[in-house]
């Protein structure tokens, strides 16, 4: 018999057996039927290893029936026989599919633990839920030999702030499983356990990578004024990875120390993947010549370093940079000039900087051109003569962005571009006309749409039209 | 520092520029009071420009306050490098994080 239980909030766990019968799916939709303002219907199949066609249609059933309740159906612990069961009857799009560990047994968890792609969920789920039950299940993993049990014990009690089980974690910085350790290492950085920082400083110059990385974000979140110092002779190690958890981990502390430690290394260091992200460290310490810093590096040879750089910009509001910055629009280095715009488009709101990016715009390359008109679009203020022209310009990115961009500044005229871009050769110009039909809305747009339709040919494009008019 | 909205029923606390310790201990005593009155409160770092580690072990000393209080606390709208913080400290499997202010309101 179907186990129906009405949960708060208007939710129902109904639980299906092992050995369904069609009853037990009738009693479901008798309950459905007659329940009032259901949001949710929790179908529990953690049982059922099998269907038959019978039951697959009173599946469909019920799907029908909440969907004219207006409830959410949603298909728990759907084992791997049913799975493939719904998708051999191309069923499997049409139901929501989840996971409900409140139906397993403490013990049965343990076996979930143990897959990668359910891991992080039950461990998310024990934490939540921790009581003296789960209190004894992970007290059974620390005495195990399993290091994933181990470890999701370590992480469990993180998670759930057990203060009182931090000795536990503490012991596991001696586990010969690297991720034990790492997973200790981390939990005793979330609980502020200072004392136990300079035991983990041994674990910087671990072979796993890992736990050294967890070993430095732990020290520097439990940071005091001479872990800068500490740390900065890693900046010098031969290993990059070394280098690179350096980097992350004095730019967390983010003291005067660990800034001139940075400075001093953004001098000396080569590599293209550390010096980008030390773009992203210094742009996290206050100080003046911080944007100058930045100014300077929008102009490395590494298109991944100007990139970095010029998002650091825009994320700390450079704005008494702009001129500097609209200077590089017109550089003769395609990508400077790029990410020079993208940073003007994010940062400035004014005319100056509108007049000066329509003034470049006949002179350089197409990609700078693409980053214009989103930068116009961007920063808001009219120029929608400018860009409506661009809507028929002979390259369809352009066209793409011309409309995308002039739906910013100006709905008429966007409207009006959308509907001439309707005839559009290129599919993707079309496709983004309609989003834009979609957004404004103009008079009768539902009927002008639908007679569209009956020449459009591109699969996409009339998809997207289907759905707008109702017809899909 | 930041400025609290009412979305619905639910606090948002727009976090802005840098969460140091200072403005860290000030966002965590004022939360609290919050919890005092609601049960959740979201902090979005939207406008968050520079973060260090005492910064960060404030909004952690926070989190505990309201697990131990049963209160929710839901973070959003995070830049991809504030999310990288949260990544090497592996607080991001601690907190609840969201992309943005509306899925965090739905929790």
């Amino acid at each position: 018999m179907a186990n129906i239980n009405p949960t708060e909030n208007g939710v129902v766990v109904i639980k299906i057996p092992g050995n369904p019968e069609i009853n037990d799916f009738k009693d479901a939709r008798d309950f459905i039927n007659n329940s009032q303002g259901l949001k949710e219907i929790r179908l529990d199949l953690k049982d059922v290893s099998f269907l038959q066609s019978k039951f697959i249609a009173e599946l469909i059933a019920i799907k029908k029936l909440s969907t004219l309740k207006n409830s959410k159906l949603i298909l728990t612990n759907v084992q791997e026989g049913v799975f493939q069961m719904l998708e051999i009857s191309n069923l499997i799009d049409h139901f929501s599919i989840g996971k409900d560990f409140r139906s397993y047994e403490p013990n049965e968890l343990i076996y979930l633990l143990m897959d990668p792609e359910l891991n992080d969920s039950v461990i998310e789920f024990i934490a939540n839920n921790f009581d003296d039950t789960f209190r004894n299940l992970i007290a059974e993993f620390l005495k195990s030999e399993d290091p994933i049990l181990i470890e999701a014990a370590v992480m469990i009690i993180g998670k759930s702030h057990s203060f009182d089980m931090v000795e536990e974690v503490k012991k596991c910085l001696t586990s010969p499983f690297p991720n034990v350790v790492r997973g200790a290492i981390l939990v005793l950085g979330w609980f502020g356990e200072e004392d136990c920082k300079g035991e983990i400083y041994q674990f910087l110059k671990s072979e796993h990578i890992d736990v050294a990385e967890a070993a430095a974000a732990t020290i520097s979140l439990l940071a005091d004024e001479n872990d800068s110092i500490a740390i900065k002779e890693y900046l010098e190690s031969p290993d990059e990875r070394l280098r690179r958890i350096a980097i992350q981990a004095l730019s967390l502390i983010n003291d005067d120390f660990s800034y001139k430690f940075l400075l001093e290394h953004l001098g000396r260091e080569k590599d293209e993947q550390l010096r980008t992200q030390l773009a992203k460290a210094i742009s996290y310490y206050n100080k003046p010549e911080v944007p100058g810093i930045l100014l300077s590096m929008l102009s490395e040879n590494s298109i991944k370093i100007r990139e970095a750089a010029a998002s650091s910009l825009v994320r700390i509001k450079a704005t008494d940079k702009i001129d500097d910055i609209l200077e590089l629009v017109s550089d003769k280095d395609v990508w400077v000039a790029y990410f020079a715009v993208k940073a003007v488009g994010a940062l400035c709101k004014s005319q100056k900087c509108v007049d000066v990016l329509v003034k470049n715009y006949p002179k350089v390359d197409t990609q700078v051109k693409i980053a214009i008109i989103e930068a116009l679009g961007n920063i808001g203020l009219d120029c929608s003569e400018f860009i409506f022209q661009l809507v028929e310009d002979e390259n369809e990115d352009i066209r793409k962005e011309a409309l995308n961009s002039l739906a910013l500044i100006n709905s008429d005229m966007a409207a009006e571009a959308a509907y001439n871009a309707l005839n559009d050769k290129i599919w993707v110009v079309r496709f983004k006309a309609i989003e834009i039909i979609e957004d404004k809305k103009p008079a009768d747009y539902k009927d002008k749409l639908k007679d569209f339709l009956k020449t459009e040919t591109n699969r996409y494009v009339r998809e997207k039209i289907q759905s707008i008019v109702g017809e899909l | 520092m930041f400025e609290v909205k009412d979305v619905n029923g639910t606090n948002v606390v727009y976090l802005k520029g840098e969460v140091n310790a200072q403005t860290g201990l000030e966002l965590k005593n004022s939360v609290i009071e919050m919890f005092k009155k609601t049960g959740t409160v979201v902090l979005s770092f939207k406008g968050v420009m520079y973060m260090n580690s005492s910064g960060l072990r404030e909004i952690i000393d926070l989190l505990k306050r309201s697990k131990k209080d049963s209160k929710n606390l839901r973070l959003c709208d995070m830049s991809a490098d504030i999310k990288e913080m949260f990544a090497f400290t592996g607080l991001d499997k601690v907190f609840k994080i969201y992309p943005d202010e509306s899925q965090a309101l739905k929790g």
